[in-house]
């Protein structure tokens, strides 16, 4: 008997999803992948043009079981969408094998529909092949741009020259970049003029040393990468090195936060950090040896203005080593709010009171 | 200097220092608005508990609700109205009902005092609650769903969005209708068509 009510008032509420607005239905629509958005379109018939207005697309060859559906999934996807309508977002997971030609093929038709759709946000994983296209990347719409190739042997190669005015975040994953013409360039992805947000993981510059120089990036983030570069961007104001190798020259007066990890290697810095109040240094397996002591107390030296100090307990045990280098000096940081110290391995500190006293 | 005070002093210092607050014998009004008390708050913040401003939301079926401003501007259409400067009485809200803004404050509530959740327990516990607040009957989610796109508030209507997108996901069309009450107002062999039509989705 409740089941029997329950149903009459169940019925009697009708179908609330239906009675959206459409924007707010595509709203939900774009929390689902688009295969499945799509096969919205048998539901009803208020449903079945629906898809059409999607402002998201994704293609991702992990959903389909052949490369021959997948295509087809795309020229469906492409040809049945309404044309007026702008895409803001573009998603093309390409893995697995995959000839050259037929990677082109499908990744043309995919950028060649995006870029006149005025895409917001790109996002492109694919092993090489796609050189050729992305090389004459340009786009006035574009402001998020992610580039994801699989490995690091197999990345993507392409020269930085996109031409890109709108571009606010930009991520490289395993992507290798080539100089089109010979020489020193002018500074990393020079035609972005508004970029704002720039990360490098495990990507590799084919003239080895790399040269960021961004009026208004303000967040930059390095890993894993071999070389050594030196970035200047006078707006910079969080900066996060993770096991790269390589000396870093930095001039970013402006730095609020610094985040450095990994083995270490000098950071060169020009200007007083006088703005800097938060730094996070985590050394893994430093050398005992007093040279790198001295480098790492006179970078501590720097940190004038810093609130937030955290270090991990190798920091620790290197200056208790080589306590005499900061036995007779005053403590420099003379804003400290908090120190906090990396949970780790607990390594027995002979002197802590040394360091106590100079922290 | 009690014993100095008369009438007429206390009406030019009540005047001088609460401009909006025009003491006239022919004032019918009685009793302080809330823009008035507000004032008041702000030039005197020391004589009162507290001296943050509190906005007053009037739901569709007549109810009042005083919120903290800062709970109330995570609305986008509340946070212009008051910049437009319409918010001197109450705000009311035509399109919400008491039960769902009730919900709705609660939710502003708790995201407004979990600040950057830095932490991890604090973004765990964040995430807990979301993950309570959207356990409601299909009734409820779809006008909070209304409610947060009228009133603006980005968070809350990804959230719920996410909800009902995680009820249709990984479900047969057949399924998906029984789900939502949806009518299938096709003939066999329009959705026929339909399947033909998108074949390449149905891989």
């Amino acid at each position: 008997m409740d089941s029997g009510r329950g149903k009459i008032r169940m019925n009697m509420e009708g179908d609330r999803l239906s009675s959206l607005p459409d924007d707010l239905i595509l709203k939900i629509l774009s929390f689902i992948d688009t295969k499945h958005a799509i096969r919205t379109s048998v539901l009803s018939s208020r449903w079945r043009y629906i898809w059409t207005s999607t402002p998201r697309l994704d293609f991702s060859t992990r959903d389909f079981r052949t490369l021959a559906k997948f295509s087809k999934f795309v020229t469906g996807v492409l040809s049945g969408r309404k044309n007026q309508i702008d895409v803001s977002s573009v998603k093309f997971i390409l893995i697995g094998r995959a000839s050259q030609s037929f990677i082109k093929r499908i990744l043309n038709k995919v950028l060649n529909y995006a870029l006149s759709h005025n895409v917001q946000q790109l996002n492109i994983t694919c092993r090489h092949g796609c050189e050729s296209l992305l090389s004459r990347f340009s786009s006035q719409s574009l402001k998020h741009l992610t580039l994801i190739g699989l490995t690091f042997k197999n990345s993507i190669t392409t020269p930085p020259t996109w031409d890109m005015l709108a571009l606010t975040t930009l991520t490289l994953f395993c992507v290798t970049l080539y100089a089109d013409n010979a020489g020193e360039s002018a500074g990393l992805f020079s035609n972005c003029a508004n970029l704002k947000n720039l990360t490098l993981n495990s990507c590799r510059m084919e003239w080895g040393r790399f040269n960021i120089c961004h009026p208004r990036l303000s967040n930059l983030t390095l890993e894993n990468s071999h070389e050594g570069g030196d970035v200047v961007a006078l707006q910079l104001k969080n900066l996060t090195i993770r096991n790269s190798r390589g000396i870093h020259q930095i001039s970013v007066p402006n730095l609020a936060s610094l985040r450095y990890e990994g083995h270490f290697f000098p950071l060169k810095v020009s200007a007083e950090l006088l703005h800097l109040e938060m730094v996070d240094i985590c050394l893994l397996h430093p050398s005992d040896s007093r040279a790198d002591a001295h480098d790492i107390v006179c970078l501590l030296q720097k940190l004038h203005n810093v609130k937030f100090l955290k270090l991990n307990p190798e920091v620790i045990r290197i200056l208790c080593l080589h306590v005499e280098l900061i036995s007779h000096q005053s403590s420099p940081f003379a804003n400290l709010k908090s120190l906090k110290i990396h949970p780790g391995y607990y390594v027995p500190l002979p002197h802590e009171e040394h360091v106590g006293y100079y922290v | 200097m009690l014993k100095n005070l008369n009438s007429k002093h206390i009406q030019r210092f009540s005047y001088k220092y609460l401009p909006q607050f025009p003491i006239s014998p022919n004032s019918p009004k009685l009793g302080f608005s809330r823009s008035q008390i507000a004032n008041y708050r702000s030039n005197f913040p020391t004589t009162i508990m507290s001296s943050s401003k509190t906005i007053v939301l009037r739901s569709s079926d007549g109810e009042t609700f005083e919120v903290d401003e800062a709970v109330a501007v995570e609305s986008q259409t509340i946070k212009h109205m008051i910049e437009d400067g319409c918010a001197d009485t109450s705000i009311p809200l035509p399109n919400v009902t008491s039960k769902i803004l009730s919900k709705v404050i609660e939710y502003c509530k708790k995201h407004v005092e979990t600040p950057n959740a830095d932490e991890k327990v604090a973004e765990e516990d964040l995430k807990s609650f979301d993950a309570d607040f959207v356990k409601v009957d299909q009734s409820t989610l779809f006008d909070l769903i209304l409610a947060a796109n009228y009133l603006n508030i980005k968070s809350l209507l990804d959230l719920t969005c996410q909800t009902v997108a995680d009820m249709i996901k990984g479900k047969t069309p057949e399924e998906i209708r029984k789900t939502f009450n949806i009518k299938n107002d096709f003939t066999p062999e329009e959705e026929e068509e339909v399947r033909r039509e998108n074949a390449w989705a149905f891989e």
